[in-house]
């Protein structure tokens, strides 16, 4: 069964994530066995199998992934990291056997040119990923294939996002990949050369780039289809 | 059933090739040419994968080691077509993650395994590409040297062997210092671009040509007769297009020398058509 991680700061979405991907209407991908308690912040690492039904345009493919959730304050107080050393340590392992990281983002002002003072700068946006992301990519997820930075909250600043979602409704005529791709890239504008740079340093690795919101359910099913489309080209034993 | 091992540096194309061929049973580009693979979960991953590269735009991603899929196809050809004498071939295909082959040579303990495996098929396809000539043929000539003594020991231990045939593929043809040598891939692809590999094999080994041959090959093609530019582009913007490369026109896509290299492995008979 392959893993994926969710990481990222506190309150940036992760677990709510995954309980908006569990609430029908579907799309493309199904949540057989979504949490369904109240969202509440995450105390300790949650560990589960999530049965996952993703519509893939040559066949329809069931996924087991272990989904492991991750408190976000230890990635942001070092009090709070010392205090619970055990589970950093829990989630370091985690991550060292996980074939998928997810990392949430979260929006900052500079984007769309949204002054959103509850958002973070641009700069701080960019010192914060520079700092902490990049060494702790490097540091504790080596062993990943897959590096899925999602840009989330897109609803706090892109204004358009239901056309965004319409545009990229996997499996309609015209998507591709790559031009979903290369049309998230204005998303990462502070921190695009530092994801180049990460990506030529990690070559074993593939860092893809999305645009997700609960709010928008195709935006939101999108990493998960491409978790979807990569365990359908494994091999099968 | 021809057990055919592809081997090759990273990026050479390997999966990306199986892929097309993959993709070439869908499709009827050579008249009368009939490929089907044989129904089993792993090549649906190659149909999966194939659709993906070519409909979705996406690439096809990294061969990990101890991930080594093994496909099986049939190739039908018409009688007489294509110079074909036989007309059926059947073959089976285990795809080598590209980081075995660069640790052949440098680091067999660590590969120890695989080369045992390699040792105990019958054919070879190995792709080569020489983005940087010279560092690649410093890189490749010690790694063939270290096979071609393995399997000749093998093979004198083991005397009721079936000789090995080796088919050096230079894929990626499509490029345009490649193309107009696809047509005498010995003389104007391997002399001149790999000539330190190409000596070894050829004169200091002296492999016959029965058992060794080179291609040219290229799974993309390029955008038509009278336009030779290669039908592929870059899945990133960034990114060189050699590396991370989708197809870039279906409609287009006429791809180079997929079967040929196959024909000869299986038959030991050489295709009048190289294109095929």
């Amino acid at each position: 069964m392959s893993k994926v991680v969710l990481i990222g700061d506190r309150a940036v979405g992760k677990t709510s994530m995954v309980h908006a991907l569990a609430k029908k209407p579907y799309e493309k991908v199904e949540l057989k066995n979504g949490p369904d308690e109240e969202v509440a912040q995450t105390e300790s690492i949650g560990n589960r199998t999530l049965q996952v039904i993703c519509d893939l345009p040559a066949k329809s493919v069931e996924l087991s992934l272990v989904w492991i959730d991750t408190p976000g304050e230890l990635y942001i107080d070092r009090q709070k990291k010392e205090d619970k050393t055990d589970v950093w340590q829990e989630i370091c392992k985690e991550l060292q056997t996980s074939r998928y990281i997810i990392l949430l983002l979260p929006p900052h002002q500079s984007l769309f040119n949204n002054r959103n003072e509850k958002l973070t700068t641009s700069l701080n946006s960019k010192n914060r990923f520079k700092d902490w992301w990049i060494p702790f990519l490097s540091q504790n997820c080596q062993q990943a294939k897959h590096i899925l930075i999602c840009r989330h909250k897109a609803d706090m600043y892109n204004p358009n996002i239901e056309d965004l979602g319409n545009q990229n409704r996997y499996g309609i005529s015209g998507f591709s990949w790559k031009e979903y791709f290369n049309s998230t890239s204005i998303d990462f504008g502070e921190i695009k050369d530092q994801i180049e740079l990460y990506q030529k340093q990690h070559q074993h690795q593939e860092i893809r780039r999305f645009v997700t919101t609960i709010h928008n359910r195709s935006l939101l099913e999108l990493p998960w289809l491409y978790i979807g489309t990569r365990e359908s080209i494994r091999p099968q034993y | 059933m021809t057990e055919i091992a592809i081997i090759g540096p990273r990026a050479a194309g390997k999966t990306t090739y199986l892929a097309a061929l993959a993709h070439l049973s869908q499709k009827n580009i050579f008249s009368g040419l009939d490929i089907n693979l044989v129904k089993d979960r792993n090549n649906e991953t190659l149909i999966n994968m194939a659709y993906n590269l070519i409909e979705l735009k996406d690439i096809v991603g990294q061969t990990e080691p101890g991930d080594e899929p093994t496909y099986a196809f049939t190739v039908n050809i018409p009688a007489g077509k294509y110079g074909a004498k036989q007309t059926q071939i059947k073959l089976s295909f285990v795809d080598y993650a590209g980081g075995i082959f660069d640790k052949i040579a440098r680091r067999p303990h660590e590969v120890r395994s695989y080369i045992e495996q390699l040792l105990k098929v019958e054919a070879w396809m190995v792709m080569l590409t020489d983005f940087q000539p010279q560092k690649a043929d410093s890189e490749y000539q010690p790694i063939l040297e270290y096979l071609w003594q393995k399997i000749t020991s093998e093979e004198q231990k083991n005397r009721g062997r079936k000789k090995l045939r080796m088919a050096v593929v230079m894929s990626k043809c499509e490029r345009g210092e490649l193309w107009p040598g696809r047509l005498d891939p010995d003389e104007d692809l391997f002399k001149i671009r790999l000539p330190n590999t190409y000596k070894y094999l050829t004169q200091t080994e002296k492999i016959s040509s029965e058992r060794l041959r080179f291609f040219a090959c290229s799974s993309f093609g390029v955008r038509g007769d009278r336009d030779p530019r290669p039908n592929r582009e870059s899945f990133e913007n960034n990114l060189p297009s050699e590396f991370s490369a989708i197809l870039r026109n279906d409609c287009q896509w006429q791809p180079y020398g997929l079967i040929t290299p196959l024909y000869w492995l299986s038959t030991g008979k050489v295709l009048s058509q190289p294109s095929v």
